[in-house]
């Protein structure tokens, strides 16, 4: 069983006095342990997908169960409850929070899902460890390069262990060399066993992943 | 640029709107206050160099006397030796009252100067004359000086100078009218010559301690060298009349302070306050400027990337802040009429000068440059945050900017904070005071008394037996009066002065030693039925009946804390008093009655009273009192009618009820605590507001923020938590500092206070409690946005909400 399947997922939003299609019937899946890339041009709807896999949008019509949960019949409680088990997230923008240092920004997912504080402070320090950045876990967003802050972004998806990472065009901000660090950091993840689904344009990035799902204007190409 | 400012303003009018309605009430509050302030404790008095000028008042520190009049041969005395003084006069300490027949007879509040008095003011007549030396003297005609406040309503301006005028049965000439603010001696209307009734006069007359002092000093010197060397002065009195003299001290105190007495401190205090509010409305402003500056970032990178200087924004910035300032002083100021003229109404007439504050040309001044200092500071305060942020980078700097603004905006909430909490701190205790004050149990019945004045014209009146046979038979008709239960007559009637008939005694069985210690009683003589009629209880043996009289026993009843002082109980009847020290020839008189204590000079004062039989006394009752069965307004009708057909030239003045009597007393200290009060609200509204255009500012600029926050798994009352907290955080930082401000300034408002200690530790946290609320009423609004906002949407453009 796929852990991520979406059957005839549609999303519209109003436009004048008829609607937009943002995302029309598309049928996909992602298996545990795979990395998918989401590509297609702008206003393809990939963004779109992403959020709602990552379960911020539940205004669709469709199908959509992660580890065979359907999350239409879930109240929104329940949804976020599943998220937080479920998803990690990593922007394109990085998005850390600007007042909180490093250490402070990866414990913030972990606060979210009550994990109590020795233990916040015990993995926190492994993440640290893992990702070589213990260094800098006092400093501030604004003292880090590009590629040191995505490289908190996705340590910070990962340090509530979630099913799944979603990102979000992650080296989309960043030069060449960055970027492939980023990647390569990716590509150690999957193979550690880490799900994965990143929206991309670039080729090169795609190719470190098992398998590309193309959209275009709201659906899946085959 | 005017007009490109007020284009800008109405772009987003919402802000600026909120801008101008808080600023108005800010300047609404402190120009009325300043108006009133200016003319009551700031104008100065029509006298030369008022610096240079003290009164002198007499106090006894080994009786605890804190406050005695001074003796006409004191007067003369310190006159003729003192080297410190430039000069000195005299008048009457209090007011008297007499009868006017023009020709009806009115009653009207009457005091006596010596000749030095004018001249040591440097005072001039309005119009007419003041005193001439020939006036001066015994044999001299009759002339008076009349009040600008008697001229306008009695005379109706017309030209008085020579009139000549029926006073008491005799005929006064009107020589001059005083000018309109010269309030010495304080609202008395009618101003006679001293010096005929002292010169002449017998020994115990000139050392009757009747009078009040009043100095001009030398230049140069001080109050403390000039009062050193009257006490010197005056202990040459004390050496050859122990009796009178003994242990009696003089003091000076300042002009100023002596006029104004306790309303100086308050209306300054109050004034300070409005100041208060009026920075609280500053600090709104100025935030509300900061956010526009910080939303506008962009605008001005532009602008500064096209050429313009700093001093060229920062004018654009002043130009807008001084819009909204003139627009504010605009409202303010017609608010501020309207409450000038509201507190000139609801002041009680106790308040010197109150009758003559007025809207004037400096209020128009005040508020302009008041509203001018505001703009100033908002500009400032906007473009100093500004500093930084001339880049068209848009992200880390714009960021990290936005993150100071924030900071910045959240100290200017917290000194709103802080200043409201010492705003609602002082109100708290003033109220706690003014309540105190209203419970205090005057000693008498508030329902059902009616009181009057009845001063007997001169001639018919002269002898004590024709007045006490009128008074007599007048009891004996009101008694029989339907609607009239019971009736009496007093010499004082209670609350009607500070000042009264102190009374020197000796206690049987006391020594030399212990009776010096004895406080000056008050002395009250009254009439059978006065007890009864003012519902005062008695406690032990019997009231005074007509067998009390001129040839039975001298007998007198005792107040409740004079018989607790003297002899540990109030089981004291029998017990025996005389007038006067040890070796006093006076006889004793034997206690028949004890009443419970009245607080016959001020509800705050207490005294040890004693009463005597009108009959055994040379003091003639003045004031009636009436006990009804229907509403004591009703009785009224029935006094006049029954006086009037006695004597229709005898006036029926200052009718009040004892409910008037008290109300008259609490207005002063009612009418503080509902100013700060108005204060303390108007403060807390504006902190709300405050405290919500700051976080909605931080809500705002951080929806990116709280998207994501939502997209790591926040729940909306993770955020909703996020921002109260940071609302509780300014609260609390705020309260804290609040609390060290409210102990200084609560040091100024001891003065104000009774029964109410300085620090109370339950009011102090009923009003951090207060604070804290307003802090969270002022953020439930963004809270609630920020717990809506829409995790996509935020993360797509950061700058939107549900």
């Amino acid at each position: 069983m796929p852990l991520i399947r979406t059957e005839k997922l549609t999303k519209t939003v109003p436009q004048g006095h008829g609607r937009l299609w943002l995302l029309r019937d598309v049928d996909m899946h992602v298996d545990e342990g795979e990395f998918v890339s989401i590509m297609g041009p702008s206003g393809a709807g990939k963004t779109t997908l992403l959020h709602i896999l990552g379960m911020h949008d539940a205004d669709w019509e469709g199908s959509f169960t992660i580890d065979g949960t359907k999350i239409e019949s879930l109240s929104a409680k329940h949804r976020a409850d599943l998220q937080r088990r479920t998803v990690g997230f990593v922007f394109q923008s990085y998005h850390l929070i600007d007042d909180l240092t490093v250490a402070e920004n990866l414990d913030v997912p972990l606060r979210y899902r009550d994990v109590p504080k020795r233990e916040r402070e015990s993995i926190v320090a492994d993440v640290l460890d893992r990702f070589r950045i213990v260094a800098k876990k006092d400093l501030y967003p604004s003292q880090l390069s590009g590629g040191q802050q995505q490289l908190v972004g996705i340590a910070r998806a990962i340090v509530s262990n979630p099913r799944v990472i979603l990102a979000d065009e992650p080296t989309g901000n960043l030069h060449s060399d960055q970027a492939r660090e980023i990647m390569e950091l990716f590509r150690t993840l999957h193979r550690g066993g880490t799900t994965i689904v990143q929206v991309t344009h670039s080729e090169e990035n795609a190719a470190y992943g098992d398998r590309v799902v193309r959209l275009h204007d709201g659906r899946v190409v085959r | 640029m005017i007009l490109r400012a007020l284009r800008s303003l109405l772009r987003q009018p919402a802000a600026p709107a909120i801008a101008v309605i808080t600023l108005a009430l800010g300047l609404a509050i402190s120009t009325a206050l300043f108006t009133v302030a200016r003319d009551v404790v700031l104008r100065p008095f029509p006298i030369r160099e008022q610096d240079r000028v003290a009164a002198i008042w007499s106090h006894v520190p080994s009786r605890s006397v804190p406050h005695l009049e001074i003796t006409y041969a004191e007067y003369e005395l310190i006159r003729a030796q003192a080297k410190s003084l430039e000069d000195m006069a005299a008048l009457s300490a209090a007011n008297f009252d007499v009868v006017m027949n023009i020709p009806d007879p009115v009653q009207v509040r009457a005091n006596f100067v010596t000749r030095t008095f004018y001249p040591l003011l440097g005072a001039h007549a309005q119009r007419g004359r003041l005193f001439i030396d020939a006036e001066h003297t015994p044999k001299s005609p009759n002339s008076m000086l009349i009040s600008d406040r008697l001229w306008r309503t009695l005379f109706g301006s017309r030209n008085v100078i020579g009139k000549v005028i029926d006073v008491q049965g005799t005929q006064c000439t009107i020589v001059g009218v005083l000018p309109p603010d010269l309030n010495v001696p304080a609202f008395a209307d009618v101003v006679f010559t001293m010096e005929p009734n002292f010169i002449n006069a017998s020994e115990a007359d000139r050392n009757n301690s009747v009078l009040e002092g009043l100095a001009r000093l030398k230049p140069g010197v001080t109050l403390a060298t000039a009062q050193s060397e009257i006490n010197t002065i005056c202990a040459r009195l004390e050496s050859v009349n122990r009796d009178q003299y003994g242990g009696v001290r003089k003091k000076l105190i300042p002009f100023v302070n002596e006029v104004l007495g306790t309303t100086r401190p308050a209306m300054i205090t109050l004034f300070v306050m409005s100041l208060l509010v009026l920075a609280i409305a500053t600090f709104n402003v100025a935030n509300i400027f900061v956010a526009r500056a910080v939303t506008r970032q962009r605008d001005l990178a532009i602008r500064a990337a096209l050429g313009a200087t700093r001093s060229a924004l920062l004018r654009e910035t002043l130009a807008e802040t001084t819009l909204v300032a003139l627009f504010a002083a605009a409202i303010g100021f017609v608010v501020a009429q309207g409450a000038v003229l509201l507190l000139t109404r609801v002041a009680p007439e106790t308040v010197p000068r109150i009758d003559q504050v007025h809207v004037s040309l400096t209020t128009y001044l005040f508020a302009a440059a008041a509203s001018l200092v505001v703009a100033l500071l908002c500009a400032g305060v906007a473009s100093l945050r500004r500093g930084g942020w001339m880049s068209l980078r848009e992200d880390i700097d714009r960021a990290h900017a936005a993150q100071r603004s924030r900071k910045l905006l959240a100290i200017l909430a917290g000194v709103q904070l802080t200043v409201a909490l010492v705003l609602l701190t002082s109100a708290a205790l003033m109220m706690r005071s003014f309540a105190s004050i209203s419970s205090i149990d005057a000693g008498f019945s508030r329902e059902r008394v009616l009181t009057a004045q009845l001063p007997l014209p001169g001639a018919p009146y002269s002898d004590a037996a024709v007045r006490r046979r009128f008074f007599a038979t007048l009891l004996d008709r009101l008694r029989s009066a339907p609607g009239v239960s019971a009736a009496g007559a007093t010499l004082i009637r209670p609350l009607e002065l500070e000042v009264g008939w102190d009374w020197t005694y000796t206690a049987e069985g006391q020594t030399a030693d212990t009776q010096v210690k004895n406080p000056l009683a008050n002395l009250v003589a009254i009439t059978p039925g006065y007890l009864e009629a003012m519902g005062i209880p008695l406690l032990r043996g019997r009231a005074f009946n007509d067998h009390d009289n001129e040839k039975s026993d001298k007998v007198m009843i005792v107040g409740r804390a004079f018989a607790m002082r003297h002899w540990g109980t109030i089981d004291v009847v029998g017990k025996r008093v005389k007038s006067g020290k040890l070796d006093s020839d006076k006889p004793w008189r034997t206690i028949v009655g004890v009443a419970g204590d009245v607080r016959y000079r001020g509800l705050m004062v207490d005294k040890l009273d004693v009463y005597h039989p009108y009959t055994q006394s040379p003091w003639t009752p003045q004031y009636v009192a009436l006990r009804t069965t229907v509403s004591p307004r009703a009785a009224e009708a029935t006094l006049r009618s029954i006086v009037k057909s006695m004597d229709p030239h005898v006036p029926v003045a200052a009718v009040r009820t004892t409910e008037d009597l008290v109300e008259a007393k609490i207005a002063q200290p009612r009418l503080n605590a509902w100013i700060i009060g108005v204060f303390a609200a108007v403060s807390m509204l504006l902190s709300i507001i405050g405290v919500y255009a700051v976080l909605n500012y931080a809500v705002r600029n951080r929806v990116g923020e709280m998207g994501v926050r939502l997209a790591l798994g926040a729940r909306g009352n993770d955020l909703l938590r996020l921002v109260l907290r940071e609302a509780v955080f300014v609260a609390s930082g705020a309260s804290i500092a609040g609390a060290i401000a409210s102990l200084f300034v609560t040091r100024v408002l001891a003065g104000f206070l009774y029964g109410v200690a300085r620090v109370e530790p339950l009011t102090l946290l009923a009003v951090v409690v207060a604070i804290i609320a307003a802090a969270l009423a002022g953020s439930v609004v963004p809270a609630i946005r920020a717990s809506r906002i829409d995790p996509v949407v935020a993360l797509r453009d950061g700058t939107s909400w549900r």
